[in-house]
Order: structure tokens, then C-alpha cells, then sequence
């Protein structure tokens, strides 16, 4: 049993390595932060469990597919009038009772851990993000400046992300610093990530909220807190002020470049704070959104994301 | 006047896109064709009085399965399409919008109209015959769920030409569906179509689980059943449990977008969770409505090709009520990621978990059934046989999705979507075409030729693997569902490319399937002894095409796998010649037809929001209704005489 | 005789009384329900618990005056009402825990 594990685990390794090898990201399988980490070994030990399970099951379909095969020679053993067999029957229900203990531990534990900040001994850097559609909006409210379709975050550092949503659901999620989590209209989630190191990882939006669903790729750039603080400084000092009236410009349906803004309403963050009783739903008045066709849209530019790899640490 | 050529040209007719004008041509056409070759061989009558009238099950069945094939050509067709778009990265294949409308109704058909309506074909086909009865519990009943289920998939498809197709996924979560982010008529035609197919299936499961309990023939007690039978029972419950819920759900988001109501808007008290809540708690049985007739189907195939008992038939029958009683307790594993927090997200994962337990079981019975055995690998059973290990690889995958810390990295992505297609076509697929190929004699009086239905099972099971496993690794890349196109430079490609050919390679297996029927038809061998197989269970004890009454004389159940057990003891003579009485049968009838013909009325009506048609429609089924409560119809007698007749004939009795 | 449609003859004896009134009741309770939460506006709380009520009404309409509830079918229909009331448990508790003690 150990032995086999032992080989099981050497298998999924060399075969996880080898398409590695081709040299494509795959950002699940390459954890660069402490949730991700704690999912990615949750995975290789589901993994692990469930390749026993498929072996086992190959192996004995194989044998007896081509062992009793009606054209075999000798067919003395067939046995037409076989009922079954309770040792055999409890055989399998108690096998897949001690697998899914197996993996129905680690996962409780996992997912109670992931709600908590993954570094409890340092203070997690909060974002307030917003879904809307084709976009995001990042605030900051430690440093009171706003980015969209681009995330910066400190690198070694956890960091909260309260989030919400203008209109359709849609969801958060950055494959190399760990899983994600609905944004939903009138409503808050919290999601807790760390990047252990400075780099470039994709930001995808992961729930379908209508046409351009496809355009809200963004690029999260984790840097140390010397360089992120540089970027806020430098934020606050070029770019301009986001107003309310350009914010409820901005919710509208639209795909929009890469922007940042030195400041952002304080009524943003009174409408998180709002969301965050979700028994008080309903009192935020929110307009009907007009579907306003395709204004200010940069449909044009294919979407590229190979700048992405270069900046990435690779080691 | 230019008024309604505004209307017509902006809101009705779907213009603009030249596949679609290809859609409009060739659906002209086929009715065009349809009409010349009816009236030119004077079949009308013949149509009238021997199908669209019909309260035969056999026939029923057959009219639902071929429903379901244009279905899994219509739904491929959309597939196929999708496949293209994602080849390379940033292609224009596809725009935005009509990739968004091709997933939504790639996912709606497959799975409404496509793998359930087949399951039901194929269960009115077999079920009946399995246990000794002359039909369903309500036959008149059993018409009106297939023409119901008919005008709800031809209203869903109307979209494609008329008024333009729903485009929110076919999970249509909302706020996105509610009409302020999503106006038009698209998502009322996903509401109304799935609620009359919704309302049909209702009416199949009271209708199967009522012929199952009331009408075996004697001796057939429930742990005699065949496995489909069971499978079917089962089944039927879990419709009659789960499908009030996607009822009140459609008819509660129907309410928010035509008469403004706000249960689940994101503004006016509305609670958009709670579509998805109510979506799942119907989709996740729903899941199982698809899966469990497919394990009837295999452990009947199996057991068949094997020459043998199915093996610990008892443990499967318990397994399967387990696996039933579950798939109510697990829906949350959809939405893990909607911040249900860790208490539910734990709880819900080991209830999903839970459900591998009884499914391994079924696995290694099947593989036991086989041990000691001789197989046959006819074409039948190379599907159930194929599959054991495809099956398995999505079960196991679905295990790693229901581990709720893990699934926050799955959820959405093509992890996902390589999961539920590695269980839906080889479970739910593998056993249409296993159910088809196996039961086409009982249906049709000809086998399928067995050369071409082999290039079918292996260019297509061959490409569902080229297809499909590419895609777990594309989900830990970070694709995610519903994208119409991905930016470059993430190494997307390749495997995007790959997953593309394995998708036409499983094209060319259905056209080279479609070929079969045709080849088959015209060369294929008849079966004349009812009993192509040396079948186990009562359907092959009679002729193929079983007669109208299905049985001359109801067969004696004396033991599991009942036909099996009266050719070993020689009593099948005996049971054919014992003298035949006159037998009673339902009347055809007219008015299902005529009803569901009302209800897409009504539907289309609302789809457009035109109240008045709606009420004119929702009237003339009332009529129906109160026409038939009336009705004082005791069906009618076939004689003696022409039983013997056609038993006779059939080469039955001397 | 396993398919002989006996009881089709058997139930178009007299006028179906007991349907229509049952189709009647059904119809006032559910009017009823939509006139409490559209027409009057009481408190969340009693509008909810007014429509509960009559919602519990309802399930016994339909029940007593179309799901044969009296006829004793034995086993079948014991376990059917049991899981019946399983199932809504489930739905219900399931739904509340999900959506209001679940999330942030």
C-alpha cells in the first residue's frame, strides 16, 4: 500500500513535470502565494487518491475484459448462475468510505483555513473590488487611489479582498495566488490572497455576465512594498481624480483599457459597508442600467498577454 | 406600415448573420420537401393516424428518440462551431454575441432536449415491455408529455430564426437573465420553452413510476424488476421531487421579466442567489434523472453480453435509491465559490463525496458481472464497456471537484467543463447509443449493421478522449468557461487545437451512425425471432417490432431476468401457445396534438410578451382540458382472431 | 387483466365534485396569497407568516382533494409523504443556511 502510493506519487510528479516542461503556465500547479499552496497540495492529494482509484478500476477492467472474452479457448470457468458476493460487495463499499475520509479531512480543514488571513502574523492590505460589466475596479482605501483592469498588490504580504459587484455576478479569481470567489450586486464577499513574491500573474474573471465577458482579463502585479508604494505615490501625483458622475459612467457596459485614479468618492466605500449586512438588502437604489451599445469600446486590439511571461520571476 | 417592417426586420427576424440566413433557407426547405413528399406518397393520413395521433409508447418512444437525434445534431452542430472559435487565440470566427447565444443553447438543447427526451424514448420504448404491460399507466397522458416536450424544444429552437436566442448560459443565473441587463426576447424563449418541456416530463415521471408499481405482469415482483426498470423508477421519482422546483423557479424569473416582478433582481428586495439556489436544487437531481436510466441501460447490456446474472443485483438496486436520496442533499458544490462560507462549503462537499461510495460500488459490480463470463463485443456492449474507464475518469474527477477548498481553483474553468462532459457523454451518450444500437431490432424489426456502428464507437470514443481530457489541463492553465476567445501569449493554444479535432472527429462518428440507420434500414438483417441478443429480459420475448398489444398472452414472472429463466426451463412454447383472449387497448387520439399545439401559443406568445396571444393559447388548452375531462373513452377491443392472426403470422403459434 | 383500463369507466361516474371544488379552493388560497403581499402591506413578518399559513392550507388542499391522501395506499404512499416532507425540510433549512448564515 505505501509502496504503491509511493509510486502513485512519483507518477502524477514526473507527468505534472514533464508537461511543465513544455513550457506553459499553468498557474494552478504553480502556487506563488500561501492560498494557492494550500490548494495546490489539497489537489495533488486528491489527485494522488483518485489515480489509485483509476488504476485499480483499469487494471481489473482490462483482465477480465480480455480474460473472459467469449472467444477464449477454454471457457470451463464461465458461470452463468453467480449472484454476487457480500464479502466482495463490502469489500468496495468500505474502500471508497476510507478514501473519501481520507480526502473529506484534509479538505474540511482547508476550507476553514482558507476563510482566515493565510499570514495571521501581518496585517493584510485590504482591496475593494467591484465587478461590473466588462471591467474591474480596484479601490484602495489605505491609500485612497482607484486602478481598473490592473490590480497591484504587495508582494509578501496578505491581502483582503472585499468584494462586490454593479449588475451581474461574476467572479474573482487569480489561478496562481489561489481560488476564487463570487462578486454579487448588493452583496459582500471576502476573499483572502498572498503573492509570496513580486511578479506579473493573469486575473480572470471566472462567471459569464454577458457579452464582453470574455475581455476582463487583467494582469495582477505583485511588487515589494517599496516598489508598490512608488506606484501609489506615483498614482496619486499623475493621475486624475475619479468623480462619481465618471463612476457611474464607468459601471455602464463597456470594455475599457487600463486605467488609474488618484482618488476615489467616499461614497464607494459607504456603499461596501452597506453591502456588507446583507440583510439590509434592497435599500440601495440602483439605476436601470441602459444598454448602451458598445460605447467606448476598444474592440480593435486583440488581447495579448505575452508581456505577462516576461515579467514573471521565473526560477 | 413600416412600422411592422421595422418590427419585423429589427425584432422578429433574426438578421444579419449569414448562418443564419442558411437556417432560414434550408428550414423552408425542409418543410417545402416535407410537404411535396407527404402529399405526393398520400401519406398524410398515414402520418395522422399511425404517429401524431398515436398513444403506442413504442411509438412514442420512437418519436422522441428521433426528436432527440435532430436535438444532438442541432446541439453538435452549435458544438462544433464553439470548437472553431477557441482554436486560436483572438480569432473572429464568431462574434461576442453569437458565441454567447451558441453556448447557451449548446448546453440548454444537449441536456433538455437531447439526453433526457432520448433516456424517455428509450425508457417508453423498453420500459413497458421490460415488465410484461401493453403500455404505460396513461397512455393519453404519456402523448401529451412527448408533444409537449416537442413544442417546448421546437419554441427554444424558434429562437435561432425568430426574435434571437438566449444568450445567459444555460444557467441562465440572474441578475444577468432579469430583463434590465438582459432586454429582448431570448431569455423568454429558454423560460417557456423549458417550462412546457419542464411541465411534460413532470407528467412522464407520475406516468412511469404509476406504470411500474401498478402493472407488472405476475409474478414480477420489484426485486425482479430488470435493472432499467428499477433504474427507470428511480429515475422517476427524482423527476416527480425535483421538477416542481425548476417549475416555480422558471415561472418566478418569467414573472420578474414580464410583469416586473423582483424576486430575483438585484435591486427591489430581490435575491439573485436565489435562482441559482433554486436552479440547483433541480439541476443536481437533474444530473442523476440523465445518469441513473444510463446505468439501467449498461447493467442490462452488460449482464446480456455476458451470458450472465448481474452480479449483487440487490446491492445495486440499493445503491442506486442512495445515490437518489443524495443527489437532493448536494446542489451547493455548484456555487462552493459564492461565499456560503465553510461550514456549508464542508458539509455539501462530504455529501457530494459521499455519492462516489454507492457509484464505485455499481463499477465494481459491473466489472464482477463480466467475471467469469463470456463477451460478446458486439457494438452494444463496446459502448457500456468504454464506458467503465471514461466513466470512471469523470467520476474521479467529480470526487476532486467536490472537495470544496480545491474547487475554488476548478470552478468555472475547463477543469470543469472536461468533468461534466466526461460524465455526461460517457455516461449519458455511451448509453443512448448503447440503448439505441441494442433495442433499434425491438423497435424497427432490423439490426444494426455492426461493421459501421464499430468505425462509429471507435472514431467517436477516440475523439471524445482527444476532445475532452485536454480540456482538465486548459482549466489548470486558467481558461474558464463561456469565453468566446482568449488572449495569446498564454499557451492556450495547442491543447485548445487538439481539443478542436478530437470534437470533429466525434462529428464524423455521428454521421457515419446516421449513415448506419439509412444502410441499415435498407440492408440491414431482420430480426425475426424477436430475440436478436439472447436477451435476459421480457421485451425480447416478443416479435420484433413488438405488435401493437406488445403480448399475445401476459408472460409469468418466476424469477429475475424473467425471459432467461423461461428459456432455460423451456416454457416459452408452453407460454405462446396458451389460448389468446380478445385484448383492450387505449383509443389514439387527436387531442394531445391539438393541446400542445395551444400551449405553443401560449408559449410564443409570452416569449414576445403579447399577453393576448399568451391568453388565447393558455384558453384553447383549457378547452382541451375540459373536453377531455368529458370524454367518456373506454378504448377498445383488438379480437381474438386477429391476435392470432398476426401472432401467426409472426411465425409465433401454428 | 394488467392493461385493462377499468378505472377510466369507473371515475366518469357523476359529476367530479370533489375536483372542482378542490380547483376552487386552490385557486382562492393562491389568489389570497398574491392579494396579501401585492394589495395589503402589512409587516415582512406577518405578510410571511400569512402566506405560510395559507401555503400550509394549500398542500392540505391538494392533498385531501387530488393526491388521494385518504385512500390508504400502504407503504408507497408513506414513504412518498415522508420523503416528501424530507425533501421540502431539506430545501427550505438548506436555502436559509446557504444564503443568510453563509455569507460575509
Amino acid at each position: 500500500m505505501k509502496h504503491m502510493k509511493t509510486s502513485i506519487k512519483l507518477i502524477v510528479l514526473s507527468v505534472i513535470f514533464l508537461l511543465l516542461l513544455t513550457g506553459c503556465d499553468v498557474p494552478v500547479l504553480q502556487p506563488q502565494g500561501p492560498v494557492a499552496e494550500q490548494q495546490y497540495h489539497l489537489i495533488l492529494w486528491s489527485i494522488f487518491l483518485m489515480l489509485f482509484v483509476i488504476v485499480v478500476v483499469f487494471v481489473l477492467f482490462g483482465v477480465i475484459v480480455f480474460k473472459y472474452r467469449a472467444s477464449r479457448k477454454n471457457t470451463d470457468d464461465y458461470d452463468p448462475e453467480k449472484e454476487g458476493s457480500r464479502k466482495l460487495e463490502f469489500t468496495w463499499t468500505i474502500i471508497p468510505i476510507i478514501i473519501v475520509i481520507m480526502l473529506a479531512i484534509p479538505m474540511t480543514i482547508t476550507t476553514y483555513d482558507l476563510e482566515k488571513n493565510p499570514s495571521p502574523e501581518k496585517k493584510p492590505y485590504v482591496v475593494n473590488v467591484t465587478s461590473a460589466q466588462w471591467k474591474w475596479l480596484f479601490s484602495y482605501p489605505e491609500d485612497g487611489i482607484e486602478s481598473v483592469n490592473v490590480l497591484h498588490v504587495p508582494a509578501d504580504r496578505p491581502v483582503k479582498f472585499v468584494m462586490t459587484s454593479e449588475g451581474a455576478m461574476n467572479s474573482f479569481w487569480i489561478p496562481a495566488l489561489g481560488g476564487q470567489k463570487y462578486t454579487m450586486n448588493n452583496m459582500t464577499t471576502k476573499l483572502y490572497l498572498e503573492a509570496d513574491k513580486p511578479g506579473t500573474y493573469l486575473g480572470k474573471a471566472a462567471n459569464f455576465n454577458g457579452k464582453y465577458f470574455a475581455h476582463m482579463n487583467f494582469n495582477v502585479i505583485a511588487q515589494d512594498q517599496k516598489d508598490f508604494n512608488n506606484w501609489v505615490k506615483k498614482v496619486k501625483s499623475t493621475s486624475p481624480k475619479l468623480t462619481m458622475d465618471q463612476y457611474n459612467q464607468l459601471i455602464k457596459p463597456s470594455v475599457v483599457k487600463v486605467k488609474t485614479y488618484s482618488s476615489y468618492p467616499k461614497e464607494l466605500d459607504e456603499k461596501m459597508k452597506k453591502n456588507m449586512d446583507m440583510m439590509n438588502m434592497g435599500n440601495s437604489k440602483s439605476k436601470e442600467k441602459d444598454q448602451d451599445k458598445d460605447k467606448d469600446m476598444d474592440m480593435s486590439k486583440d488581447m495579448d498577454m505575452s508581456g505577462m511571461k516576461g515579467d514573471k520571476s521565473h526560477e | 406600415m413600416s412600422n411592422i417592417k421595422d418590427f419585423l426586420l429589427n425584432d422578429f427576424f433574426v438578421t444579419g448573420e449569414p448562418m443564419i440566413y442558411m437556417a432560414d433557407v434550408s428550414i423552408v426547405l425542409v418543410t417545402i420537401a416535407i410537404f411535396v413528399v407527404l402529399t405526393y406518397f398520400k401519406k398524410w393520413k398515414w402520418l395522422w393516424k399511425e404517429w401524431l395521433t398515436t398513444v403506442d409508447h413504442k411509438k412514442i418512444g420512437i418519436m422522441y428518440i428521433l426528436a432527440a437525434l435532430a436535438m444532438l445534431f442541432r446541439g453538435g452542430i452549435d458544438a462544433l462551431l464553439m470548437r472553431v472559435q477557441l482554436t486560436a487565440p483572438n480569432l473572429k470566427f464568431l462574434d461576442a454575441q453569437h458565441y454567447n447565444e451558441i453556448f447557451t443553447t449548446h448546453g440548454t438543447i444537449m441536456i433538455l432536449f437531447m439526453a433526457m427526451p432520448f433516456l424517455i424514448g428509450l425508457i417508453n420504448v423498453a420500459m413497458p415491455l421490460q415488465i410484461g404491460a401493453r403500455d404505460v399507466a396513461f397512455p393519453y397522458l404519456n402523448a401529451i408529455s412527448f408533444w409537449l416536450f416537442f413544442v417546448g424544444a421546437m419554441l427554444f429552437n424558434l429562437s435561432f430564426v425568430i426574435g434571437g436566442s438566449p444568450d445567459a448560459g444555460w444557467t441562465s443565473y440572474t441578475p444577468l437573465a432579469e430583463k434590465a441587463l438582459d432586454p429582448g426576447v431570448g431569455e423568454n424563449y429558454y423560460l417557456l420553452g423549458l417550462q412546457l418541456a419542464g411541465i411534460g416530463t413532470l407528467a412522464s415521471g407520475v406516468n412511469f413510476v404509476v406504470t411500474i408499481l401498478k402493472m407488472r405482469a405476475p409474478g414480477m415482483t420489484l426485486m425482479r424488476m430488470p435493472m432499467f426498470t428499477w433504474s427507470t423508477l428511480i429515475t422517476s421519482v427524482i423527476i416527480v421531487f425535483a421538477f416542481p422546483v425548476l417549475t416555480v423557479a422558471l415561472a418566478m424569473l418569467t414573472i420578474d421579466r414580464l410583469f416586473g416582478g423582483h424576486f430575483f433582481t438585484a435591486t427591489a428586495g430581490g435575491m439573485p442567489m436565489m435562482w441559482t439556489n433554486l436552479f440547483w436544487i433541480w439541476g443536481h437531481p437533474e444530473v442523476y434523472i440523465v445518469i441513473l436510466p444510463a446505468f439501467g441501460i449498461f447493467s442490462d447490456i452488460i449482464s446480456t453480453f455476458a451470458g450472465k446474472k448481474l452480479f449483487g443485483y440487490h446491492v445495486m438496486v440499493y445503491s442506486m435509491v442512495a445515490i437518489s436520496v443524495l443527489s437532493f442533499l448536494v446542489w451547493t458544490h455548484h456555487f462552493f465559490t459564492m461565499g456560503s462560507g465553510a461550514a456549508v462549503n464542508s458539509v455539501f462537499g462530504i455529501s457530494t463525496m459521499a455519492i462516489s461510495v454507492p457509484t464505485g460500488v455499481k463499477i465494481f459490480n459491473w466489472l464482477l458481472t463480466m467475471h467469469r463470463s463470456k463477451i460478446r463485443f458486439t457494438v452494444a456492449n463496446l459502448w457500456s464497456l468504454a464506458f467503465i474507464p471514461n466513466f470512471v475518469i469523470g467520476g474521479v474527477t467529480g470526487v476532486m471537484l467536490a472537495v470544496a477548498a480545491a474547487d475554488y481553483q476548478y470552478h468555472n474553468s475547463y477543469f470543469l467543463i472536461a468533468h461534466f462532459h466526461n460524465v455526461l457523454i460517457a455516461g449519458t451518450v455511451f448509453a443512448c447509443f448503447a440503448g439505441l444500437t441494442y433495442w433499434w431490432p425491438k423497435m424497427f424489426g432490423h439490426v444494426l449493421n455492426e461493421r459501421l456502428g464499430k468505425w462509429t464507437f471507435w472514431i467517436f470514443v477516440i475523439g471524445y478522449n482527444v476532445c475532452f481530457l485536454p480540456q482538465y489541463w486548459l482549466g489548470f492553465m486558467g481558461m474558464t468557461r463561456r469565453t468566446y476567445t482568449y488572449p495569446s501569449g498564454l499557451g492556450w493554444m495547442p491543447l485548445n487545437v487538439i481539443s478542436t479535432v478530437g470534437g470533429f472527429l466525434m462529428g464524423i462518428g455521428f454521421m457515419i451512425m446516421v449513415y448506419n440507420v439509412y444502410y441499415s434500414a435498407r440492408y440491414g438483417k431482420r430480426d425475426t425471432t424477436g430475440d436478436p441478443w439472447n436477451g435476459r429480459t421480457l421485451e425480447w420475448a416478443t416479435t420484433s417490432p413488438a405488435a401493437e398489444y406488445n403480448f399475445a398472452n401476459v408472460p409469468e414472472v418466476r424469477d429475475q431476468d424473467a425471459f432467461w429463466e423461461m428459456k432455460k426451463s423451456n416454457r416459452v412454447k408452453e407460454w405462446l401457445n396458451q389460448p389468446i383472449k380478445d385484448i383492450h387497448m387505449p383509443n389514439n387520439s387527436g387531442r394531445p396534438i391539438i393541446m400542445a399545439f395551444f400551449f405553443f401559443v401560449a408559449g410564443f406568445g409570452l416569449t414576445f410578451e403579447w399577453i393576448w396571444v399568451g391568453a388565447i393559447g393558455l384558453f384553447g388548452v383549457l378547452i382541451t382540458m375540459v373536453l377531455r375531462s368529458f370524454e367518456n373513452d373506454t378504448g377498445h377491443h383488438i379480437h381474438k382472431e386477429e391476435v392470432e392472426r398476426t401472432e401467426r403470422e409472426a411465425g409465433r403459434i401454428s | 387483466m394488467q392493461s385493462d383500463h377499468t378505472t377510466t369507466a369507473h371515475s366518469h361516474e357523476g359529476f367530479p365534485w370533489k375536483h372542482v371544488i378542490g380547483f376552487i379552493l386552490s385557486l382562492i388560497l393562491t389568489v389570497a396569497a398574491l392579494y396579501v403581499v401585492v394589495s395589503l402591506s402589512l409587516s415582512t413578518t406577518a405578510t410571511i407568516t400569512i402566506i405560510l399559513v395559507l401555503a400550509i392550507f394549500q398542500v392540505l388542499v391538494q392533498l385531501l382533494f387530488f393526491m388521494h391522501i385518504t385512500e390508504h395506499e400502504g407503504a408507497y404512499q408513506l414513504i412518498a409523504i415522508i420523503f416528501g416532507i424530507f425533501l421540502a425540510a431539506v430545501f427550505v433549512a438548506g436555502s436559509i443556511w446557504i444564503i443568510l448564515y453563509g455569507t460575509y
